[in-house]
């Protein structure tokens, strides 16, 4: 049985008289210790996927399900990072963890709590920063510790929505590799979305595309074979990466493409170039009388040919 | 536009030193390069490496410290409509719908036209770059994307002789960034403006561009080294991924920027010149600068 799935599933939003659809035909199954990366374009409905999962979005037709289970509602067993971290700004990297934990691992005793959070800041190499607030964070510390909160939960599935798309490359790309290597080590099941298909590929077991048409829906699954850990200046000479790369990046474009509407509007260029704004003084377009066009520059070719 | 012009622009031993405290500090040295009337070329290199140095000196908005200019057979200073900008944020003003933006340039250049064919021309370029239903919208209502797609419009409108582009994709994600590739060579097949662009996203350099220009470190960046790309026009993305030298060209590029990386630089280089590079050299007609130069 898979561990988390999405039956049948469409959503739209909006009233009856103008309402639109944004997700059809929605089905998607994750085994337990699965890397999923579903990539599309922005504004396609892939936070509303995810919120489906997560139980903060209810599907209008079809259902959500976690170990057979109906998702109604946010749980523990379902761990979500958010693109803007989401910390709380008056609490410390070490608190904000602890809220997390507290909450989850009521039954525990103090000491295991505090080991409990003190382990996952170490996790994401944060342990110099315990104490500090967000605010005394970069973005992608900030990242790493909404990470460590998530993870901290012992999720069942971790979800990921566009996690590191606010963060510069360098740091992207370091995150990237840190979070493919925490994955390595603990193996939950993630469930990623991002809109860049190099990301997708480097870290995933098994990428799908959200096709942008109108609803959107879920692509042909592509299953990415490339041993872990998987070096990123190595990939770029893999002739698997290339392959899936080509046949990703086609598929979305293509799906874009095709559902873009042919206007028929008529255009007219018209026939006038530009002055010459640095040597206006020489009074040369009062004698002309009119914009300069490319057809007197045709004739003056001519007679430079002759 | 029978015969182009070999050399559309010529930069001839650029040098930028800024005076700091502790003495100047030379950012670009030696710097030379020649572009063909409707060449589209490409700077690559590592951030800091002083690409766009080079780019806002050829806009006119940086001084050269040393070194000529010349643009279609002028030497060029100061900035101007000449040379359009397209920068990696579009600058659109805030209280001008996309249609006055840029109507602003085009009433400038084309102040001998009637009001009717300056506004046609505001209106075709719009609808070419996808912007047909949108084009009297605020900046504020449109999408980071839709407002770059207003930044080229107006570069293209004003039909500059030499279009100037620094990372203009850059604060785009991945898919949206593709999009606007197709949107600016779809312009650049209707009318082939001689092209200088920033960038470090290899597969960005590689489909839009004729010849890659690959920088080294800065400072004192210098051209590293020099690559054509093959590929007829007009380009699809489709035909070229799948062709087998696209990635030949890729991994040309990769390796010479990570031999050249901040982060984990490899212990060996494993970069090789390309043929290209040496064919550029014999090109120049000055001698070519030695480390005394």
């Amino acid at each position: 049985m898979p561990l988390i799935e999405i039956k049948n599933a469409s959503k739209g939003f909006g009233h009856n008289g103008s309402k639109t659809e944004v997700l059809k035909n929605i089905n998607l199954s994750v085994e337990e210790g699965e890397f999923v990366v579903i990539v599309g374009y922005s504004g396609s409905g892939k936070t509303t996927l995810i919120n489906m999962l997560s139980g903060l979005v209810k599907p209008d037709n079809g259902e959500a399900l976690i170990e057979g289970k109906l998702i109604t509602e946010p749980g523990p067993d379902r761990g979500l990072v958010f693109q803007n971290y989401s910390l709380l700004p008056w609490l410390t990297v070490e608190e904000n963890i602890a809220l997390a934990v507290d909450e989850v691992f009521i039954d525990w005793t103090k000491e295991q709590r505090k080991a409990h959070v003190a382990k996952y800041i170490a996790m994401v190499k944060l342990t110099p920063s315990a104490h500090k607030l967000p605010k005394e964070l970069s973005g992608g510390m900030r990242q790493r510790v909404s990470v460590a909160r998530t993870l901290s939960m012992e999720p069942k599935v971790l979800l990921m929505d566009e996690p590191l798309s606010a963060l510069d490359a360098l740091t992207r790309a370091q995150l990237q590799d840190e979070i493919a290597d925490i994955w390595l080590a603990n193996k939950t099941t993630v469930i990623w979305i991002t809109n860049d298909p190099d990301e997708a590929i480097l870290v995933a077991d098994k990428v799908i595309p959200l096709l942008p048409t109108s609803p959107a829906t879920l692509g042909e699954p592509m299953i990415v074979d490339i041993e872990r850990p998987r070096d990123r200046k190595a990939i770029n000479h893999d002739k698997r990466f290339k392959k899936l790369r080509t046949q990703l990046i086609t598929t979305l474009l293509d799906a874009k493409g095709r559902t873009k509407i042919k206007s028929s509007v008529k255009l007219t260029l018209p026939d006038i170039l530009p002055e010459d704004l640095t040597n206006l003084n020489s009074m040369e377009f009062i004698n002309r009388r009119g914009p300069k066009r490319r057809t007197d520059n045709k004739r003056e070719e001519v007679e430079v040919a002759a | 536009m029978s015969v182009p012009n070999p050399k559309m622009l010529e930069l001839d031993r650029l040098w930028k030193t800024y005076d700091t405290p502790k003495g100047p500090t030379t950012i670009v040295k030696n710097f030379n390069l020649k572009l063909r009337e409707g060449e589209f070329a490409t700077l690559i290199g590592h951030s800091g490496c002083g690409k766009s140095t080079v780019l806002m000196m050829v806009a006119g908005l940086s001084d050269l410290s040393k070194g000529n200019m010349i643009l279609a057979g002028k030497e060029a200073s100061g900035p101007g409509p000449d040379r359009g900008i397209v920068f990696q944020s579009p600058c659109l003003l805030p209280w001008m719908t996309a249609f006055e933006n840029v109507m602003l340039g085009v009433n400038q250049v084309y102040f001998t036209a009637s009001k009717a064919e300056r506004r046609q021309m505001t209106a075709y370029y719009l609808t070419i770059v996808g912007l047909g239903d949108a084009m009297h919208k605020y900046p504020s209502e449109l999408s980071q994307g839709m407002r770059q797609r207003v930044g080229i419009a107006r570069a293209f409108a004003l039909q500059p002789k030499m279009l100037l582009l620094d990372e203009p994709f850059g604060m785009l994600d991945s898919l949206t960034r593709y999009e606007l590739q197709e949107v600016l060579l779809e312009l650049w097949r209707r009318n082939r403006i001689t092209t200088l662009m920033v960038t470090h996203d290899v597969d960005e350099a590689i489909f839009l561009s004729d010849r890659v220009v690959m920088m080294t470190n800065g400072p004192e960046a210098e051209v590293g080294d020099i690559l054509n790309i093959p590929f007829e026009r007009p380009r699809n993305r489709k035909q070229i991924m799948e062709d087998p030298s696209y990635y030949e060209l890729r991994e040309h590029l990769i390796t010479f920027l990570n031999d050249r990386s901040h982060i984990r630089p490899s212990r060996e280089p494993q970069f090789k010149p390309s043929p290209d590079m040496a064919a550029e050299l014999a090109a120049h007609a000055f001698p070519f600068p030695t480390a005394a130069a």
